[in-house]
């Protein structure tokens, strides 16, 4: 970023950015838009519905395949897998037979969730008859396959070297997979595009700073405008 | 949560999927559903216990809507994934039900049965015809115009994959299929990949389709889509817009953005960048300006890094993008050579090998004519395909084999024609297909050239390939095909003194009396093709190149067959290439006529057992050219079995004659009859001469004898210009010590023989045939030098020269050469008629030196002119020393003997012999 050369750099106050900023217009509508993409896709369809009504906005998806998809990601999240995939395949049998590696991830999910509670034998016989045959048809699977088997082999599974495979955010990945995948075949973004537009705002900082001095955005969550550094 | 997946028995399962409680079937359905979804083996094992047609049975007889729902997704997922799903699906005769289900009153089960024909024909196994019968395609049609955006999107799909002839292209367009599509290229992002994946099918290669959908004002639409967020759209975007630039001329933007497009593409990870280079192969295919544009944007070096996934491309499961890999690898090979290097990396190859293995033809041809373009040094076991196949197989597989053979070493040759044999090869040949027999032509080219060893694979199975490339000449009209087969030719014509003479027999043959018009004629008047030309120059070239022993009969015969006359006329040709082989070749007439022949190379042989002699290579080629001379005319054909030919005397019987008569009349007769009484009355001598006196003025009458005869030959076949073929024995005697040391070396050993052999002494005393010798030799060192020199030095090498050199040579190429040595010998003996005791013993003698003569030809060697050379001498010295039958015979029988040793030494030294041009 070379501080250093500030002196050189071309100085923008505070005012004049302000005024600047003023200056572009961005529909109502636009943000409305943003707002409603983020709802809809991080699934919260009560907020949706609700900001539907009150904006006026078109979530453009039946928010009723919302509700199918929060229902998956909630049974994920709760360890339910087997009833996550039941789920999927009534809403769409296409994903799981198209996707061997989101498949693989959520039986790989459900054998964890049977070492969690205790069902050893259980997870066993499962490893062998439903995840073994698709580490041989792929590779990549037999090394994760592996890492989750190694789980049985400790008595003390918090303390284990795969230990994270337990944790909820392993959980919350496989949510997130699935999510992604419903969102896919139902012709939507797979991710929310606020995120992606605080992204290019970052970016977009990083190249200025290297030409000018400005009021800068460091603190994301509040949007200050930072008094540039001279 | 249900654990009845995991605890009840698939069997049990598939039992109540034909319960007649409707929610027990329900609920078998839905965990046969969850259990086979994602997970192949289940899938096949439940195909094993057969709930495929029970959950067709559902589906057929059902009415219930969760079960209509479930049943169609059932299907759908035991069609995917799987062939035997498919396969079992599609037996269970699941289609009419589905099809019929698409007009079901409910959406849910609409867009399942959908989902499950999509899924169907995914698979190559679909059947695609059916689906062009009667109405069904009407009702896809009326379902791409559903408001429900699953359907259209399935509907469409089932489109792309049904849709693959022209047949079926025209009747969609008919239907308004592409006004629908293009409708919905405005819907939603999975919409409007299957729509364009649907476009990308009805137009593929076909130019009224594509022009059709131009019209439709797409293009800009699509055009906007090659910027689309997914990869998948933009490339199907490029694969219409490639279609559609096929039927007419798009401008040069639209072109060069779909070139960068898919170009960048090529990077994309999955299927997408798999597909990339097969649409990157559609798009530069046969336009060289696009291939430029691919090289300047650095498209290749992607596609280079991009390897791997054509690697992965090669081996997918699907037949289409192992083609479309295989063609990406064609026509980038053949556009762009340095990439031909990269391309050659082992990850690349050898999947595009063992695609040669292929179950599906198509990808065997495609992957053919891609290897015939990338071949390195490969296993040939594919030859088979050469028994089997359409044309288009054969032509690649023939190509490939050419170009495999490029510069191959001898093993790969081996191995291929191990594998081909020949008689597919001659079949080939004469292929029902004009471009197969130009290939096959050119593999034959490929095969021959180089060592002798590659020349000789043509003459296997009776030189069956040879004949078919002959008869193709012959009989071919391409000038592609007859340039091809004068190539074999010329390389054949590199080979040995057999294999020009095979080719000699074929461009000039050698009949009695009438001299038939070479057919190298035909081609070198052939002005529409200067590669004709050219190719028909180079094979002259190969049989006229100089330092090959029987050179000098073959450009007599082709001078015969009047081609040194065309070649003249040839000097100023149009095309500078068939200018410069014509004055090649022309000169190396003219360097043939002079015999120049010199190489600095040494090579060192053992030309007699006894007496170890090391040739300078010089001298070496001198004793060759001295043998030519000495034997009037070059050796003819030889043959491995020994079977002893001899052709292409240019002159007739009739100058033979009468130079036989000029020569006994004016020299013979009296130079040896009277040339002592000459002599005596010149010295006015009556009682006879000194012998001293007598044994000098044989030596001179003797010389002089041998020097009219020398200048008589050459004078009286001078006329037919072919010099090379006369003798002047001032070089074998000057300059070309070689050939002098083995006839000083032979005739001392004989001579040294001759004289310690017990009872040479009662011979000499007891002579009663010529006393007037033993006189000469019992009279002195002065007398007995001169006697030994004219017996054993000038008579012989006279006599040589006049009767086997001469004489036989010449009856040789008129007659067998049984009946030439016959009535060589007859004369020889006839004109030395004396007694008639005598006369059989030169008959015989005259049959033996025939025979060695004759024999010694047949495998050009130098060691021949030592044995007939070292023969004369031997002979001449028996003469001297006696006239005895027995001792002739023993000596004629020595000699064989030695010619046998002779031969055998030089049969090895021919192995070195380096006088080929290779091409």
């Amino acid at each position: 970023m070379g501080k250093g050369e500030s002196s050189s750099k071309k100085i923008v106050s505070r005012e004049e950015w302000e005024r600047k900023l003023a200056e572009v217009k961005i529909r109502k509508e636009d943000m409305n838009k943003l707002v409603m993409n983020f709802l809809v896709t991080e699934g919260y369809v009560d907020a949706a519905e609700k900001f539907q009504h009150e904006s006026g906005t078109s979530p453009e998806v039946d928010l009723g395949s919302i509700t199918d998809r929060m229902a998956v990601r909630k049974a994920v999240q709760c360890g339910n897998v087997e009833d996550a995939i039941e789920k999927v395949n009534d809403l769409n049998p296409e994903i799981l037979d198209t996707n061997p590696q989101l498949f693989f991830h959520l039986q790989q999910q459900r054998l964890i969730e049977l070492i969690r509670s205790g069902k050893l034998e259980e997870a066993l016989e499962f490893a062998q008859e439903e995840l073994a045959p698709r580490g041989e048809e792929n590779h990549s699977f037999l090394e994760e396959l592996e890492r989750t088997v190694a789980l049985l082999a400790f008595e003390d599974t918090s303390n284990c070297p795969v230990g994270d495979l337990l944790d909820f955010s392993q959980r919350q990945k496989t949510a997130s997979e699935l999510n992604a995948a419903i969102l896919t075949s139902q012709s939507h973004e797979k991710d929310p595009k606020l995120p992606s537009l605080l992204k290019m705002l970052i970016w977009s900082q990083n190249q200025l700073d290297e030409k000018v001095s400005y009021p800068r955005i460091n603190d994301i969550v509040a949007a200050r405008l930072e008094d540039p550094v001279t | 949560m249900p654990a009845s997946a995991v605890c009840t028995k698939p069997e049990d399962l598939v039992e109540s999927l034909s319960s007649l409680d409707t929610s027990a079937r329900l609920k078998a359905l839905r965990d046969v559903k969850n259990q086979i979804i994602g997970n192949k083996t289940k899938k096949l094992s439940y195909i094993k216990l057969g709930a495929v047609p029970r959950v067709v049975e559902i589906l057929a007889s059902d009415t219930d809507i969760p079960l209509l729902v479930q049943s169609a997704a059932a299907v759908g997922s035991f069609a995917c994934g799987t062939d035997a799903g498919v396969k079992a699906v599609l037996d269970s005769g699941v289609l009419p039900h589905l099809l019929r289900m698409l007009s079901n009153g409910n959406n849910k089960v609409v867009e399942a049965s959908a989902r499950s024909l999509k899924m169907i024909f995914q698979s190559t196994l679909a059947p695609k015809n059916d689906m062009f019968q009667g109405r069904r395609i009407d009702l896809i049609l009326a379902l791409l115009n559903s408001g429900n955006e699953n359907v259209s999107e399935v509907a469409a799909s089932v489109l792309a994959r049904c849709c693959e002839t022209s047949e079926h292209q025209k009747a969609l367009a008919d239907a308004g299929c592409l006004q629908s599509l293009v409708f919905l290229l405005s819907g939603s992002p999975k919409r409007k990949e299957a729509a364009l994946d649907a476009l990308a099918a009805l137009t593929r290669g076909n130019p009224d389709t594509s022009a059709a959908l131009a019209a439709t004002g797409a293009v800009s639409t699509i055009s906007r889509t090659m910027k689309d967020k997914s990869p998948r759209a933009r490339l199907l975007a490029c694969m219409c817009l490639s279609n559609i630039g096929r039927a007419y001329q798009q401008e040069w933007d639209i072109r060069k953005s779909i070139l960068s497009t898919v170009g960048k593409l090529i990077d994309e990870n999955g299927q997408v960048g798999e597909e990339a280079p097969g649409v990157l192969a559609d798009l530069v295919a046969n336009n060289e300006e696009l291939q430029k544009t691919a090289y300047d944007f650095n498209i290749i070096e992607r596609l280079a890094e991009a390897q791997c996934s054509i690697a992965m491309a090669l081996g997918h499961e699907s037949e289409g993008v192992r083609i479309a890999a295989c063609a990406c690898i064609k026509s980038i090979s053949r556009s762009v050579k340095n990439l031909r290097t990269t391309l050659t990396d082992e990850r690349l190859v050898w999947p595009l090998f063992r695609l040669l293995n292929d179950p599906s033809p198509a990808v065997q041809a495609s992957a053919l004519s891609a290897v015939s373009n990338v071949v390195l040094d490969f296993t040939p076991h594919k030859a088979v395909f050469f028994q089997c196949g359409g044309p288009m197989l054969r032509l690649n597989a023939v190509w490939a084999l050419r170009n495999l053979l490029y510069l191959a070493d001898m093993s790969v040759k081996e191995k291929v024609m191990r594998e081909l044999t020949v008689s597919t090869l001659v079949d080939l040949v004469c292929d029902s297909e004009e471009m197969v027999q130009e290939q096959a032509l050119a593999f034959v080219r490929n095969l021959v050239y180089g060592s002798v060893a590659s020349v000789q694979q043509i003459f296997a199975a009776d030189a069956a390939i040879l004949h078919a490339v002959e008869r193709q000449l012959c009989v071919a009209t391409r000038p592609e095909i007859c340039t091809q087969a004068l190539y074999v030719l010329s390389n054949v014509a590199a080979g040995n003194e057999y294999h020009k003479d095979a080719v000699m027999d074929f461009v000039a043959p050698a009949l009695t009396g009438d001299r038939s018009v070479s057919i190298l004629i035909k081609f070198l008047l052939d002005m529409s093709n200067p590669q004709l030309r050219v190719a028909a120059v180079w094979c002259i070239s190969n049989l006229s190149f100089p330092e090959s022993p029987g050179v000098g009969t073959r450009v007599a015969r082709l001078r015969d067959a009047g081609i040194q006359l065309q070649l003249q006329k040839m000097f100023d040709d149009p095309c500078t290439d068939v200018k410069d082989r014509v004055k090649t070749t022309m000169e190396q007439f003219l360097c043939t006529d002079q015999m120049t022949s010199n190489t600095g190379q040494s090579v060192s042989c053992r030309l007699h057992p006894s007496a170890a002699l090391t040739l300078s290579h010089s001298s070496w080629s001198s004793v060759l050219a001295a043998r030519h001379k000495l034997y009037c005319c070059s050796n003819g054909a030889a043959n491995r079995d020994a079977k002893v030919k001899l052709r292409a005397a240019p002159w007739s019987c009739g100058v033979v004659g009468s130079t036989m008569i000029i020569y006994l009349g004016g020299l013979h007769v009296p130079l040896s009859y009277s040339g002592l009484s000459i002599v005596s009355t010149m010295l006015s001598r009556d009682c006879g001469l000194d012998p001293q006196v007598k044994a000098i003025s044989l030596v001179v009458l003797q010389s002089a004898e041998l020097c009219g005869a020398v200048w008589l030959i050459e004078s009286s076949i001078r006329q037919f210009d072919t010099r090379l073929t006369c003798m002047s024995f001032d070089q074998m005697l000057s300059g070309r010590r070689g050939c002098l040391l083995a006839a000083v070396i032979a005739l001392s050993s004989v001579i040294l023989w001759a004289l310690a052999k017990p009872g040479t002494s009662v011979y000499l005393e007891n002579n009663h045939y010529d006393p007037a010798l033993k006189e000469l030799l019992a009279s002195g060192g002065v007398s007995l030098c001169a006697t030994v020199a004219v017996c054993c030095g000038i008579t012989p090498l006279l006599e040589e020269f006049v009767y086997r050199g001469f004489v036989l040579t010449s009856l040789a190429a008129y007659a067998s050469p049984p009946w030439a040595i016959i009535t060589s010998s007859l004369i020889f003996s006839l004109v030395h008629f004396k007694a008639p005791e005598e006369t059989l013993v030169l008959f015989v003698f005259g049959c033996i030196l025939g025979t060695v003569r004759l024999v010694a030809a047949v495998d050009a060697d130098a060691a021949a002119v030592v044995v007939v050379v070292g023969k004369a001498a031997l002979w001449r010295a028996g003469d001297t020393v006696g006239h005895q039958r027995c001792v002739a015979y023993v000596e004629g029988l020595g000699c064989l003997l030695l010619l046998l040793l002779l031969l055998l030494c030089s049969q090895l030294l021919h192995k070195e012999g380096k006088n080929k041009r290779t091409y």
